[in-house]
């Protein structure tokens, strides 16, 4: 029931969210009551949209159309100009002169040259998207062809944090990000940026380990990657439970239980199965029960009756 | 060892019998990349006197200099220290990437491998020559796509490898339904679950191969949100036991520059939540985008392996973070903090020495003026069982065009307590940087050279050093042409 609980607050608390958060703004000029002045084209009212006059090239000039919504001719207007919203990206339409303002601008099945609307992220992945030619690929610095960064939806510290967003639009990392992108980091050959682990992280990794900021075996094996660097530099347990090492808490024995529960994590990085099970084992040794006062062993017992009999007989 | 090269084999054929002829869209394009390090290790060796030589009682004694040593009683008195003797590591990773278009719409094939020489048994994985990381025929169309071969497949339950197939289908483009499996492949490994490296590592290692079998299904509502349930369970081929069952949700809320990320990973067999966070990060505020994120993790350990059945317990930790990002120059300023609270063990004597908390800060400052930057970062990590306080310092310049090439000089400074260990370490040094594009030949160029002095306090018998350390890669981009 608490676990239920967990989620449907979860789910709560996202939707209030989303619903008190305010809603963006619209692209809402009547092109179509104006398409008679267009006789131009676009550039009629958006000069110099391609020769890349940047204080021109999106906005129309507010006296252009105070020329006829002089409030005599027609209504008086109070227009003064757009102000583009941040988008984070780098678009300039100068750069893009053979597209058309349709190809991006067109409404689908719209009909004549003012049925136009905002152009969206999907009209620019057609071309830059994954698995589209030179862009996005295998370039150099592919994100910086588009965006400045952060890219739209990539919060504050993404490299380290979009685990949840990974998951819950895969489709839209997909457009523009190919599977090796992932593995960039996730299985890489070195360490990317020092965003995920900082530099000399080998050097550096002890305390992070106990605290599992992440979860260290998502990309690294714990009996594989951590024992195998650990036993070649001797500071992984080789069978002898005789001490030596765990030195720096009095009467370590007593006290590591509250440290394996805490951290387990991080002694499997040394220690295996059996070193425990010496003690921990209702077979043999010493006999010390290891399960907490929430342990349900009917419900390890349906899924894996051969980790119970490594330690109890009737398996 | 276990070298797989049936799937990439497979991969390759397709790809000869597809690539020879002119069809307009072929193509292929990826990257080969060589990783050689060098870096000098001091491993540790355990001493020992006669526990008759060493003065006064208990477990844990000092010698004459001042050593904890473990002692037991009629044995010996032990300890662990650097043995001074240093030793040369030298990996060598090499790394091919492709993605190939045959020309067929939709149909393409994808691979992804790595070879590592140099430094057998000193560093991780090095035993491990040959690596296929992924090699798979994919079909894609606006409604659909296959893929079949060696895949990862990420969700909220992780990183996942497996060698099968998978089908999603989004025909009602705001929804999607994704099924797939496959033989299990363990985590980080990329190789079966019974295989030598795994089987090497652990005496109760598993002796049989798993087959893995999952569904998720995710929806988009526009602009606004999304989300995705994933079910996934692993079972062993004789089908005696799992070896994982688990399910995860992940919703996601943009709306009006606000952010709203929420996750949470369910383990069957022990009743856990593994992992759940919430996390809300606000539009710009004055420039600064805040974040706050509630986050409750208990490890999670496959069912061949006895770990949860010794009940580890999980923590809950806040944390905030601002980031500030100026437009006006090329600044941007970061920090934050967490502060986390372990769940009640139940286990060791009530007046026990570990600590059931910790906290971290974090800082970073990078400025970039006219092709110079300076990127400094800090990290403190405080909790039980070891402490880390540290950063780096970068002064570097751009090169040529864009941010790929450039020179620096990194200054480094750690402070490392190990709190179930004796002692304290410092280690501070510097290193030179750089990487050059050189476009025309599409080639990247990358290497370091730096060293570290390693000063071990309260550890008599550790005696300082200098480790030396320095990276050489080279990546190069092929592209013959192709589209989707």
């Amino acid at each position: 029931m608490r676990r239920l609980a967990y989620m449907g607050a979860l789910v709560f608390t996202i939707g209030a969210g989303a619903l008190f958060a305010a809603s963006r703004g619209a692209f809402d000029f009547p092109h179509e009551k104006h398409a008679a002045l267009a006789s131009d084209g676009c550039e009629t009212c958006h000069t110099g949209i391609y020769s890349g006059d940047e204080a021109q090239n999106v906005s129309v000039d507010p006296a252009l159309c105070a020329g006829c919504h002089n409030g005599q001719a027609f209504v008086a207007v109070d227009w003064q100009g757009y102000t583009p919203r941040e988008s984070g990206l780098k678009f300039e339409h100068a750069a893009h002169p053979k597209l058309g303002c349709k190809t991006c601008h067109g409404v689908p099945d719209g009909e004549g040259d003012m049925a136009v609307q905002a152009a969206s992220g999907e009209t620019c992945l057609v071309c830059h998207g994954n698995g589209a030619t030179d862009h996005f690929e295998v370039g150099v610095n592919p994100c910086e062809t588009c965006h400045y960064d952060p890219a739209p939806g990539h919060t504050p510290g993404w490299k380290t944090q979009h685990a949840t967003a990974a998951a819950a639009q895969l489709p839209n990392c997909t457009s523009c990000h190919k599977e090796t992108f992932c593995v960039d980091c996730h299985d890489g050959p070195v360490n990317p940026d020092f965003e995920y682990h900082p530099a000399n992280f080998v050097m550096r990794h002890g305390a992070e380990s106990w605290a599992s900021p992440m979860e260290c075996s998502e990309c690294h094996s714990r009996e594989v990657f951590c024992r195998d660097c650990h036993s070649n530099q001797g500071v992984a347990q080789d069978g002898r439970t005789s001490g030596g090492y765990h030195d720096g808490v009095a009467n370590w024995l007593q006290q590591h239980g509250v440290a394996a529960r805490q951290g387990m994590d991080s002694c499997v990085g040394c220690h295996q199965q059996t070193e425990c099970m010496a003690c921990h084992s209702a077979k043999s040794g010493w006999r010390i029960n290891p399960h907490g006062p929430d342990f349900d062993p009917s419900r390890a017992e349906d899924r894996s009756t051969q980790a119970c009999a490594y330690c109890h007989t009737g398996f | 060892m276990n070298v797989h090269r049936r799937p990439f084999l497979s991969l390759i054929a397709c790809a000869l019998l597809l690539l020879p002829g002119a069809v307009v869209g072929q193509g292929i394009r990826g990257d080969v990349t060589l990783n050689w390090g060098w870096l000098q290790l001091r491993p540790f060796v355990r001493d020992s006197v006669l526990e008759d030589g060493v003065s006064g009682s208990g477990l844990q004694r000092q010698l004459a200099d001042g050593t904890t040593v473990t002692c037991i009683d009629g044995d010996f008195c032990r300890w662990y220290e650097g043995n001074g003797i240093r030793q040369d590591i030298t990996p060598f990773t090499q790394d091919l990437r492709f993605a190939g278009w045959t020309g067929v719409q939709g149909l393409s094939f994808h691979g992804q491998m790595r070879t590592r020489l140099g430094s057998d048994d000193l560093w991780p994985r090095t035993d491990q020559k040959f690596d296929l990381m992924s090699g798979y025929l994919s079909f894609n169309r606006a409604a659909y796509q296959i893929k079949a071969g060696r895949m990862y497949r990420a969700s909220g339950l992780g990183y996942y490898n497996f060698d099968g197939a998978s089908v999603v289908w989004r025909g009602l483009g705001w929804l999607w339904l994704e099924g797939y499996g496959g033989w299990s492949l363990a985590r980080g490994v990329n190789a079966p679950r019974n295989g030598d490296l795994v089987t090497e590592s652990d005496l109760l290692a598993t002796d049989r191969r798993g087959l893995l079998f999952g569904g998720a299904v995710g929806f988009r509502g526009g602009k606004v949100f999304s989300g995705s349930a994933t079910y996934q369970r692993e079972i062993r081929t004789d089908r005696l036991a799992l070896y994982t069952e688990r399910a995860a949700v992940d919703l996601r809320a943009l709306v009006g520059g606000w952010a709203f990320d929420g996750a949470a990973a369910y383990d069957f067999a022990y009743d856990q939540v593994n992992d759940a966070r919430l996390r809300i990060t606000t539009p710009a505020l004055a420039g600064i985008r805040f974040a706050a994120q509630g986050r409750h993790y208990t490890p999670f350990f496959d069912y061949w392996t006895i770990w949860s059945a010794f009940s580890p317990v999980g923590f809950n930790e806040g944390r905030l973070s601002a980031t500030w990002t100026s437009r006006a120059i090329p600044l941007l300023v970061e920090a934050g903090g967490a502060y986390r609270e372990y769940e009640d063990t139940n286990a060791g004597p009530a007046n026990t020495t570990v600590k059931n908390d910790g906290w971290r800060g974090f800082g970073r400052v990078y400025w970039s003026p006219n092709r110079w930057y300076v990127d400094g970062r800090y990290r403190a990590e405080n909790g039980f069982g070891g402490a880390r306080y540290g950063g780096d310092l970068i002064l570097g310049r751009y090169v040529g065009k864009g941010s790929v090439s450039y020179v620096a000089l990194r200054g480094s400074a750690t402070e490392t307590l190990s709190e179930f260990r004796v002692g304290e370490r410092y280690v501070t040094g510097g290193a030179v940087e750089g990487a050059y594009d050189i476009s025309e030949a599409n080639l990247t160029l990358d290497a370091s050279l730096g060293f570290y002095r390693i000063e071990d306090k309260n550890r008599s018998l550790s005696q300082d050093w200098t480790e030396g350390r320095a990276t050489v890669g080279l990546r190069w981009r092929f592209n013959t042409g192709g589209t989707r």
